[in-house]
């Protein structure tokens, strides 16, 4: 990657995490790509107005990125409307996994956080990455300038958005098809990943249900979104709207290439190396 | 019968050249006023560089203000004056791909929330808060703002990483190509606040100089005639007003005497004291001033330029301020660095301290004012731009609820509480300024 000149591409992530199982899951593997320089994480966002949400994608940050001044800063934007209901299954997580989110000011304002990511990139180098209601991301294209931005940094957006997340805030769901300004697929594949995705000392591992198998719909969207080219993704729909599922025929290739990025160990980023005298 | 005719709010005195406003007087309400007239809201920021060592900044605790932290401890008496903001950001003073030149960016961003171009000829950058505000509350006084410094005030070259020194040495920007230069010299902005409004050159000074008599010379037959019309409170008022404009002339003279060896012809300005803390004490006795008589009601204060490398050898500093900051974590460096932070701040204290002197209605002109203290950078080593140093003295007029600190979310747009502050200006059309998202909540709300 490092040879093409360009940087990886920049992902901002929005997520309803700890609404569904798979969720966490999917986030470790965002990670995972980031570690390989296949993309990287500049901003994430919750829809939940519940600070484990928040607190947990900053776990599972610290997790990979591990302590120390190398650690670029990554804020967590959260809703501060929106199901708010306990999360005792991300408690546990939390309890076992550091983080720094432990009250509403060490959260921040989603729309800022969501809108500033793309202010970093190079144009056309910006993802943004759903797997929540649409209701973060509408609200961004609310702010001055920000379509335009959005336009000329995003390069895609895939929308892992189910009926129940289109339910949760249709309005939203509505608008972001009809207005987003990059191209946009939706994520439909309905399979579901192997108990064995979930490696035991990761966060997810005390997230998730235990021994059972998860929706893969949020793992695809981000694979999709970070490998758009892979041979197992099928396309449909033409233009600025279209959307991706898996080929069964290749699915165990495709989960395969999950479950190997979920249970990536973490290799917290060192200095760089002295350059020579 | 009740007779008597309120004073007019803009009365001179009036001498050869001279016009000296007069300070809000209980003459000025009318006899039969239903209500009392409101006295304006005024509004300064004073801007210190190379970020503050947010480790004797940021206080361990939220809500009611406590044990000041080490840097603001100068503070201590005025803790029912003063709120602390946490977690503002500006976005825009970041990189975004436009490489070095941070302080260049943090500074030209300060005020204007926008991301300035890289270029140390062809300038942009956008219309900062003070000017937007400065036309409509500079409507009603003699100058719509003031700019004031105390370090260099050159507008051309590159003076970080390919930003011009426009960007570094400007706090105000009246348009996206035009930024306001501070006036550094405490003659020259005594001239501006009571003289013929010209700003004299050091020659013309040197001229005058040799014939000039205090400007209340001039306007004492006005003041006398004026004094024959007061009330007991109001003839004191004028009397202490009338003292602190003399005492200014004084200290500008001594200062003039103390710089006589240095050739006027020189491009150090001419009246600008050696010593720091009375520079800087003469700059805010004028800015008291022109509050007090309603001059103006907007005000910026460029305490030294972004990436100032002043040595502070009044405090047993003689390392540069800007390479200090660069401490990379040495302890030595760091000590000496929260040394300038709290003696820039001693310096505030000292203005703060003058402006709760003043009277003014039912209390003094620091419950009228939102003196804004911060800085565009918060780690000066790293050079982030979250969590800016920020402080707002005074009550803004019934508009902060000041003595605690208020914490906000993780990279909230500085520019919400420039919109939010905007209200309380009577500028209350503008929906969206700089990065906003929006406005933060009104700072009088418990």
């Amino acid at each position: 990657m490092q040879l093409t000149g360009r940087p990886p591409s920049g992902v901002a992530l929005d997520c309803d995490l700890g609404a569904r199982p798979g969720t966490p899951l999917a986030v470790e593997i965002l990670f995972a790509l980031d570690q390989k320089s296949e993309c990287r994480v500049i901003s994430m966002a919750t829809t939940r107005s519940h600070l484990h949400s928040a607190a947990y994608l900053d776990a599972v940050y610290r997790f990979y990125s591990g302590t120390g001044p190398f650690v670029r800063p990554l804020p967590v934007g959260m809703a501060l409307k929106g199901p708010a209901d306990p999360l005792p299954h991300l408690e546990k997580a939390l309890q076992r996994h550091n983080h720094e989110i432990q009250r509403l000011a060490d959260t921040a304002d989603p729309y800022a956080v969501l809108r500033n990511a793309f202010t970093t990139q190079f144009d056309g180098n910006g993802l943004a990455i759903l797997c929540g209601p649409a209701t973060n991301f509408a609200k961004v294209l609310d702010l001055p300038g920000s379509r335009e931005l959005i336009a000329l940094k995003c390069k895609l957006m895939v929308a892992a958005i189910d009926d129940t997340r289109r339910a949760a805030d249709p309005a939203a769901a509505e608008r972001l098809m009809a207005e987003w300004p990059s191209p946009l697929v939706i994520c439909e594949w309905e399979g579901r990943l192997p108990a064995a995705a979930v490696a035991a000392d990761h966060p997810s591992g005390l997230a998730e249900p235990a021994d059972a198998e998860l929706p893969g719909r949020d793992a695809a969207a981000i694979l999709a979104a970070v490998r758009p080219n892979e041979p197992y993704f099928r396309y449909s729909g033409e233009g600025r709207r279209r959307t991706v599922t898996i080929d069964p025929a290749q699915q165990d290739r495709a989960i395969m290439a999950m479950v190997e990025l979920a249970n990536a160990k973490p290799q917290p980023r060192t200095a760089p190396p002295k350059r020579p005298v | 019968m009740i007779t008597r005719k309120a004073l007019p709010r803009r009365t001179f005195l009036r001498g050869m050249g001279t016009a000296v406003a007069l300070p809000f007087l209980d003459a000025m309400t009318p006899a039969l006023a239903s209500s009392k007239v409101a006295s304006p809201v005024r509004m300064a920021f004073v801007y210190v560089p190379n970020g503050i060592d947010m480790r004797h900044w940021n206080p361990a605790y939220e809500g009611p203000l406590g044990e000041l932290p080490r840097i603001l401890k100068p503070l201590e008496s005025f803790k029912n004056d003063i709120t602390l903001l946490s977690n503002l950001t500006h976005n825009n003073g970041r990189a975004l791909l436009d490489g070095a030149g941070d302080h260049g960016r943090c500074c030209a961003s300060y005020l204007t929330g926008m991301h300035p171009r890289k270029s140390a000829v062809e300038i942009k950058n956008g219309i900062s808060m003070d000017q937007i505000v400065a036309r409509e509350a500079g409507k009603a006084t003699r100058f719509p703002s003031l700019e004031i410094g105390m370090e260099d005030a050159r507008q051309a070259g590159d003076c970080d990483s390919g930003y011009s020194c426009a960007y570094t040495n400007n706090l105000a920007w009246a348009s996206e190509t035009q930024p306001l230069p501070p006036v550094l010299d405490p003659r020259a902005l005594f001239e501006r606040l009571f003289g013929k409004g010209a700003e004299l050159s050091p020659e013309a000074r040197v001229r005058e100089g040799k014939f000039r008599r205090s400007i209340l010379d001039f306007v004492m037959g006005d003041a006398a005639k004026l004094q024959s019309t007061l009330g007991p409170t109001d003839r004191r008022k004028l009397d202490e007003y009338l003292t602190s404009i003399r005492a200014i002339e004084q200290q500008i003279a001594k200062a003039e005497q103390d710089n006589a060896q240095i050739d006027p012809k020189m491009e150090k300005p001419y009246g600008v004291p050696a010593d720091f803390a009375e520079h800087f004490k003469l700059m805010t006795d004028m800015a008291t001033v022109a509050f007090q008589a309603d001059l103006t009601r907007v005000m910026t204060f460029l305490v030294t330029r972004e990436g100032s490398s002043r040595a502070y050898r009044e405090i047993g500093i003689p390392d540069g301020h800007h390479p200090l900051t660069h401490h990379k974590n040495d302890p030595a460096m760091m000590e000496k660095v929260a040394q300038i932070n709290t003696y820039h701040v001693r310096q505030f204290a000292g203005w703060i301290e003058k402006l709760r002197s003043v009277k003014e209605g039912d209390g003094n002109l620091l419950d009228q004012s939102m003196i804004v203290y911060g800085a565009g950078l918060s780690d000066g080593n790293r050079h982030l731009h979250e969590d800016l140093p920020t402080l707002v003295a005074g009550r803004g007029a019934g508009a902060i609820l000041p003595g605690r600190r208020i914490v906000y979310r993780r990279e909230t747009p500085m520019s919400n509480l420039f919109l939010t502050m905007m209200d309380t200006m009577g500028v209350r059309n503008i929906e969206h300024f700089g990065d906003s998202t929006g406005r933060v909540e009104p700072l009088n709300l418990a």
